[in-house]
């Protein structure tokens, strides 16, 4: 009777389980499979060089490959770099921009180059007192050229590389460029013309919103938060894309290092950067 | 169950969709849009070129025998071979340029400098340098002065760790404060037209001048913006030329100015006269056009000025009778060794020629052959102990030299009167010892104590033998 009231119940049961729990069972499984979605932060607290640069797109190659991660959340505090490391990831960031939405939070600084990143990207949060801008570029002029008893070249420009005046109308070009991705990347978010924004000043988070250099106030949440918004996804967690992609930051720099070790914010080198250098103190 | 059996594919369906559609809408709230994202046409830019000269075919006048004197006194900062486009403009033009940077002192190279240039200064000039630079272009002379504010320098602070800044414009504004220009401490810049980059800025704008003729564009690199006071401002920027200062325009920001008397010419930049940058744009013009005014000056010399008065062979005409002895030969040859610095020679003749330069000698007492040469000086010469100079006043002959200069377009006079002939050696060797500062100066005139000349100084004497002869003693002493 009871195996036979179990196999009644069974008889009763069995459809339950099969057209019922089964398939919740397997459906929940299924929905277990879907990955939760992953903000990825790519962190960037030094000055853009080739190491730097390196890793930047390195993590933004991971995030464009794996599709759990949603969005990109790029926070900032950097004094910018040189213009082609800038430029590599700028152009990497935009390619990113195509499948996911990128979002910039602005802690310290993002100054020049660091700036130039930050257009690339969909939406820009600062903090109220954050530097922001120095839209322009610096460039450390070569010698004169001249000739060495000791170094023996083919060429006038062998050693130079190019004329000093060449040199600083290059810096022109570059600047157009970067003129360019600033009102690429603000459209008609930006208030003011070419007068303003290439004076090369540092405004403060509050007035780069006024001026349309940035989208909002705020912290790095609200950065997650916009970056969720534009990626259409809750629940999220965030991943620093550096981990995730398995990178050690380099802790070479190419720009000038002191007797103690640390690295200075200046190049070691001449060249054309996309870079603030805090001014020398210097009494009036 | 009848249910179930009936709808069991749809339940079956439902029930795998639904943890997937909730798990899906938990992450899960839409379909993102991809943005719009467009590249920069990075390959559309290009690197600014410099504009073309329009420079026309030069017309050079010669001015044979000019100096300029550059200086280099005051911790100038320029290195010589940076100016060789502007000296090169000057010795095409005949003239010399001398580099002031020692021995003979400026006052001296001032005597005879048609133009006094300086760039960049950043060590002060004494109140003594600045009234004779004043009193230089008071009489015709030319002074130029090259600003930059590149070319500041500064000192560093071992007991604060920092730097102070030692701005090129302080100190050129003490030397210019006599002729009310001055030069702002900041740099002029044109984020909308420039040449190659902001700082480098292009002007259209002139005043209507010598200086800025044939000039359609200038391209100046890196310059302070000029106060013209009084004076004209010959280069100015345009609306969008602004200055460091103020980051405006103002009413027109001048890059050049000229002092209202129209000697004085300051620039805000000297970039302009090293490669490449001299061949940019009317750069070239401009720099011939400061060297025809450096040289275009009519100095107005003073007898303070010997032996810079003269610029022509000189022809020493001896007046009333006066014989040349030993005494008087030693004398003139002096003073033809000092003739050598002005690149002149010294030649005796009876009688003054058509053309060059005239050394006339004579007595306060004159004679009908000096009469011609002191007429136009309207001396007193009545008393015969004392001489009556105009503005000057009553003086007596005794111990006293006159120096009379005339200067005309054809010729220069230098009139040497004493007292005695035998006075006129002392009097030669102070013109040729070029130290006049026993001479009161005035204009054209100069009055000398020449101490021991003859007529000074009574002949010398010697101590006579006593007379030991005994005083005969009177009689009952």
């Amino acid at each position: 009777m009871k195996i036979g009231q179990l196999e009644l119940t069974w008889k009763k049961v069995r459809p339950i389980f099969i057209w019922i729990a089964l398939p919740l069972i397997v459906g929940v499984l299924i929905a277990a499979a879907i990955p939760r979605p992953v903000i990825g932060v790519i962190h960037l607290e030094v000055a853009i060089d080739s190491f730097s640069a390196s890793d930047m797109i390195a993590q933004i190659d991971y995030a464009r490959q794996h599709s759990e991660v949603r969005a990109v959340v790029l926070m900032v505090d950097s004094p910018g770099g040189t213009v082609a490391d800038t430029e590599s990831v700028y152009q990497e960031i935009l390619r990113l921009r195509q499948t996911k939405p990128v979002v910039t939070s602005i802690g310290g600084m993002a100054a020049s180059g660091a700036y130039y990143l930050s257009v690339g990207t969909d939406y820009i949060i600062a903090d109220p007192t954050s530097e922001v801008g120095n839209i322009g570029v610096i460039g450390y002029l070569p010698d004169s050229p001249t000739i060495y008893e000791g170094i023996v070249s083919t060429g006038p420009y062998k050693l130079w590389g190019e004329p000093r005046d060449t040199f600083q109308r290059e810096m022109e070009m570059v600047k157009q460029g970067f003129y360019e991705a600033v009102t690429l990347g603000r459209g008609d978010r930006l208030t003011v013309g070419p007068d303003v924004v290439l004076t090369g000043r540092i405004w403060l988070g509050s007035e780069a919103k006024r001026i349309g250099l940035i989208d909002a106030l705020g912290s790095q949440s609200d950065a997650l938060a916009m970056a969720a918004h534009l990626a259409h996804i809750g629940n999220y967690k965030v991943d620093d894309l550096a981990e995730l992609a398995g990178i050690q930051p380099s802790s070479i720099s190419s720009f000038a290092q002191s007797t103690d070790g640390a690295t200075l914010l200046y190049p070691n080198q001449t060249g054309i950067f996309l870079l603030y250098i805090p001014p020398v103190p210097v009494e009036k | 169950m009848e249910f179930i059996k009936r709808f069991r594919y749809l339940i079956v369906l439902v029930l795998l969709i639904v943890p997937i559609v909730l798990r899906g809408l938990w992450f899960y709230h839409g379909i993102p849009t991809p943005s719009s994202v467009k590249f920069p046409d990075f390959a559309s830019n290009t690197i600014p070129q410099p504009p073309i000269s329009t420079a026309a075919p030069e017309k050079i006048t010669t001015s044979a025998g000019k100096v300029v004197v550059v200086d280099f006194l005051h911790s100038n900062q320029f290195a010589p071979s940076e100016i060789d486009s502007f000296v090169a403009a000057l010795t095409q033009r005949g003239a010399r340029v001398e580099i002031a940077s020692g021995d003979p002192p400026l006052a001296t190279r001032l005597k005879y400098a048609s133009a006094y240039v300086v760039f960049s200064p950043t060590s002060d000039f004494s109140v003594d340098e600045v009234n004779l630079v004043r009193n230089f272009v008071a009489s015709g002379g030319r002074l130029i002065i090259f600003t930059d504010p590149t070319r500041g320098t500064s000192t560093y602070d071992y007991n604060s760790g920092t730097y102070n800044n030692l701005p090129d414009a302080d100190t050129t504004n003490n030397l210019l404060a006599p002729f009310g220009i001055s030069v702002n401490n900041d740099y002029l810049y044109n984020l909308v037209k420039s040449e190659g980059n902001f700082r480098n800025v292009l002007f259209g704008d002139f005043s209507s001048n010598p200086i800025t003729s044939d000039l359609n564009q200038l391209a100046f690199y890196g310059v302070h913006s000029v106060e013209a006071g009084n004076g004209t401002r010959l280069i100015v920027g345009d609306e969008n030329t602004f200055s460091s200062l103020t980051d405006s325009a103002g009413p027109g920001m001048a890059a050049a100015a000229l002092s209202a008397d129209g000697n004085v010419l300051v620039l805000g930049d000297f970039s302009f006269l090293i490669p490449p940058y001299n061949t940019v744009a009317d750069n070239q013009i401009l720099i011939r056009n400061i060297a025809d005014f450096a040289l275009g000056g009519i100095r107005t010399h003073s007898v303070a000025d010997f032996p810079y008065v003269f610029d022509r062979t000189v022809y020493v005409i001896p007046t009333g009778g006066l014989q040349m002895t030993a005494d008087t030969l030693a004398p003139f040859a002096g003073l033809q060794n000092a003739l050598g610095a002005t690149s002149t020679s010294l030649v005796m003749r009876t009688t003054a020629p058509a053309e060059g330069d005239l050394l006339v000698t004579g007595s306060l007492t004159p004679g009908k052959d000096l009469l011609p040469y002191i007429k136009s000086f309207h001396l007193g010469l009545d008393d015969p102990s004392t001489v009556v100079i105009p503005d000057l006043g009553t003086v007596s002959r005794t111990g006293v030299g006159l120096l009379l200069y005339q200067n005309t377009p054809t010729r220069n006079t230098l009139i040497l009167l004493t007292d005695l002939p035998a006075d006129l050696p002392a009097l030669i060797n102070l013109l040729s010892s070029g130290d006049l500062s026993s001479c009161v100066t005035q204009g054209d005139i100069g009055v000398c104590s020449i101490g021991y000349g003859g007529s000074y100084y009574p002949e010398p004497t010697y101590e006579i033998p006593l007379d030991l002869t005994p005083t005969p003693t009177p009689p009952g002493g």
